[in-house]
């Protein structure tokens, strides 16, 4: 890896030294093709051959370039993007445009660049077709190199399975297997259409074949390959419609694009700039298939491709199957119940523990109400408590209020008492005065006075 | 007519002088990353994973966002470098960001549903936020198909919902404007399930591809060559080209139901959509919404995403578009520094 690191600069350089080389040369020839046109000289044959030398050079550059381009963008992507993406970058389409480009160059005196006659490039339709080779996923999207893979899969687990037995299966395994190879390999619809129609004499003639009562215990087998068939059939069918309206669109597309091409020349703005070119083609042919697949029509057809293929599919699953039930492999229906089941207790267990997270939830507010109740149980207790002896104190207070002012009355009483008393021995004291006071009114009087 | 000759080829010789020294570049590029801010693991349910991103601001949000990406492509789209970032542009505005990670499916997915995804993962996710920030609503953006989920999420869930922002989020799927919608009504989806299980990443990828089949295949590839000579421009592309190719596998039956009840049934906006035993009505929509959508967008058209709020019974309901494509809406230099702020700002007044 590291080698192919370091080797990558000395090349480039080695290519840009070549290409520039080429360039100026190649912009030489039109100089003197000028001052020749101008000065009214004609040109020996030789200079054409120089002519036409400095492109095909330039051309066969610009092809390595995008070969070891995309050389290089393999090795050095491969560990920093998804492999997913390598297939779609494809620098080799750089080299297309090129071509495209330069035959499409307006030359001294409104000569025509040989290059724009070998391969009709200036037709989009044309260019479309060799993308198509090249696997571009615009165009898998109509087909689907996952059907391929599936068949090729199946094919090798039937044939591993059946071993010599195959019989005529063999024959019509590696018939379909050829026929979807071709069919990703055709680059027009008229070849699309050729193949769908080979097919279908050829399946009627496989069909004979699982007729056959040599087949004894496969015909259960035959009669899933039979349907396998059938919508084989149905795709390439539905697939030489797509191919026809992709066909006819990529003709309309290139007839704008050219249309485009002369009306920026006539307006004296030609496009001669590589990017302004491919820029160009890229907007003109977009806006011609969108026009097509914004519509109801495209949909429906793109539909039936979509779904005549995932048919086709479902029965090649259908078909592996079978192929190894004999075997103790596990088949992908078994492993899909058992999926669908762990699945299933998965789900449920979610659900349970989502139960047992609510239950101990709810529990979890019993429990702290419970708690608070609890409080609130022994915090009525203390206040009952903290009230009764409150109540005691109170009533101790009272008691001894109530024993203070029974002393207070007693003494009271008591003071009364002696009061009672002296008062008694006064008078008791005062009655033989009072006695003689009434015996004598003088004296009584003089008391009296002395009282006063 | 000789100088057009002159010049052609001169500029031809530019042209090939950028592929010389881009191949150079290219031989030099380290391994391509995507997804650099920090983020920590915090749940996990076999190969569905939620992330906590680290806070890169003192002041942060009380109320978590949890985003929810499409199963389609990944998340990785939303962090693809630091200068082109939602992520790390919500942190910045003081965002608590949560994301899921759906993993890439494998066979053993081959029956997960929409109800496994939304009613399973999704609210996992969302109790374990709420759990962990003892709140009872987060805020909750959903991108795309992942928006599609979230709004059926917020129907099914809004007090658990503070606040829902979908971006380009697709809500009425019989709207003309996308050749998906078109394509997708004319084809069987249970033979494509039935025929496939795991429908491949790289089938969506050629679906994609057809809706620009030759900007994206042809003409991408012939700009890339004028970029080519500057390293940090290439590594922008390779960034994205990593993106857009790290396709996971759909889940068949979550698929198939998507095709059928969304792009073929249109239930959603009819009302006729059921997840599992529940029909989802998105008037239960009740919290604020802020709908995201992109003006140039191909794959969900505005009048795929405006529909919603039309839909819903929020009282508090915004839109704001930018003038961007579906991508565009995370990575162009025009919302790198105006989407983030925007719904930043609208939570913050939602607090």
């Amino acid at each position: 890896m590291q080698d192919f690191f370091k080797q990558q600069p000395d090349w480039l350089k080695t290519w840009q030294g070549n290409q520039e080389a080429l360039t100026k040369q190649f912009a030489g020839l039109s100089e003197e093709w000028m001052k020749s046109v101008s000065g009214g000289l004609k040109k020996e044959p030789d200079f054409f051959e120089g002519w036409f030398k400095s492109q095909g050079d330039l051309q066969e550059q610009f092809r390595e370039f995008g070969r070891r381009m995309n050389e290089m963008i393999g090795s050095v992507w491969s560990n920093k993007i998804p492999p997913d993406m390598l297939r779609y970058v494809n620098t080799s389409f750089l080299e297309a445009f090129y071509k495209n480009w330069l035959s499409n160059i307006e030359l001294p005196g409104g000569i025509k660049n040989p290059l724009g006659v070998d391969g009709g490039w200036q037709q989009a339709a044309s260019f479309l077709r060799t993308f198509m080779e090249r696997e571009n996923p615009f165009f898998s999207t109509f087909s689907s190199n996952k059907i391929t893979d599936q068949m090729s899969q199946m094919f090798g687990m039937l044939q591993g399975t059946l071993g010599q037995n195959a019989g005529p299966f063999g024959a019509i395994m590696s018939g379909c297997q050829d026929y979807f190879g071709k069919l990703m390999e055709s680059s027009t619809s008229q070849a699309a259409e050729k193949l769908a129609e080979g097919f279908d004499t050829w399946s009627k003639e496989m069909e004979k074949n699982l007729m056959a009562p040599k087949l004894g215990i496969n015909r259960e087998l035959a009669r899933e390959i039979s349907q396998a068939l059938v919508l084989t059939k149905d795709y390439l069918s539905a697939f030489s419609k797509m191919a026809r309206l992709v066909d006819a669109t990529s003709r309309k597309a290139g007839t704008r694009f050219q249309a485009k091409l002369s009306e920026a020349a006539l307006s004296n703005k030609p496009v001669n700039k590589f990017v302004d070119f491919c820029a160009l083609w890229a907007t003109e042919n977009e806006t011609v298939f969108l026009d097509i697949m914004g519509t109801q029509e495209f949909a429906t057809l793109q539909g039936q491709v979509i779904d005549a293929g995932h048919r086709l599919k479902i029965q090649w699953n259908k078909l592996a199957e079978k192929a190894l039930e004999p075997t103790p492999l596990a088949l992908k229906r078994d492993l899909d119940l058992a999926i669908a089941e762990i699945h299933q207790m998965k789900r449920d267990m979610r659900t349970f523990q989502r139960e047992i997270k609510e239950m101990k939830a709810e529990s979890q507010v019993a429990h702290k109400a419970q708690a608070a109740a609890e409080e609130d149980a022994k915090k009525s207790k203390a206040a009952l408590k903290a009230a009764e002896a409150a109540a005691l104190e109170e009533s101790k207070k009272a008691k001894a209020a109530l024993k203070a002012a029974e002393t207070a009355a007693q003494v009271q009483a008591k003071k009364a008492k002696a009061a009672e008393v002296a008062a008694e021995a006064l008078a008791k004291k005062a009655a033989p005065a009072a006695k003689a006071v009434m015996a004598s009114p003088k004296a009584a009087t003089k008391t009296k006075s002395k009282n006063a | 007519m000789s100088n057009n000759l002159k010049e052609s080829l001169e500029d031809f010789t530019k042209f090939a002088n950028g592929l010389r020294k881009g191949a150079e570049n290219l031989a030099a590029i380290d391994e391509i990353k995507i997804g650099h801010t920090e983020k920590e693991l915090v749940y996990q349910d076999g190969k569905r994973k939620l992330y906590r991103y680290s806070q890169r601001v003192r002041k942060v949000s009380p109320v978590p966002m949890l985003v929810v990406y499409a199963l389609v492509n990944r998340y990785t789209m939303l962090d693809l470098q630091p200068n082109r970032s939602l992520i790390r542009n919500l942190l910045d505005q003081g965002q608590d960001v949560y994301i899921i990670d759906w993993g890439y499916a494998d066979r053993m997915d081959r029956f997960m549903t929409m109800e496994d995804y939304i009613d399973g993962f999704i609210n996992d996710c969302v109790d374990f936020i709420r759990e962990q920030h003892k709140l009872k609503a987060i805020n909750l953006l959903g991108v795309c198909q992942g928006g599609t989920f979230s709004t059926i999420y917020a129907a099914l869930y809004p007090e658990k919902v503070k606040n829902f922002i979908p971006v380009v989020t697709p809500i009425d799927f019989d709207t003309k404007g996308s050749l998906l919608n078109i394509w997708a009504s004319s084809f069987d989806a249970d033979l494509m399930v039935d025929a496939y299980g795991n429908v491949p990443g790289d089938l969506m990828n050629q679906a994609y591809t057809m809706l620009q089949p030759f900007t994206l295949s042809i003409q991408k590839y012939i700009n890339m060559v004028g970029i080519m000579e500057d390293s940090e421009k290439l590594a922008d592309f390779l960034r994205m080209e990593a993106w857009i190719f790290d396709s996971p596998d759909q889940p068949g039956e979550t698929l198939r139901q998507f095709l059928k009840d969304f792009y073929q049934g249109n239930k959603l906006v009819k009302g006729e959509f059921k997840l599992g035993n529940r029909r989802v009505e998105l008037k239960n929509i009740t919290m604020p919404v802020l709908n995201v959508y992109a003006e140039f967008d191909t794959l969900v058209p505005p009048a795929s995403s405006k529909v919603l709020l039309k839909h819903v019974g929020s009282k508090d309901a915004q839109e704001v578009t930018f003038p961007v494509g579906h991508i565009g809406m995370f990575v162009s230099g025009k919302t790198q520094k105006s989407l983030a702020p925007k719904i930043a700002e609208w939570l913050n007044d939602r607090i």
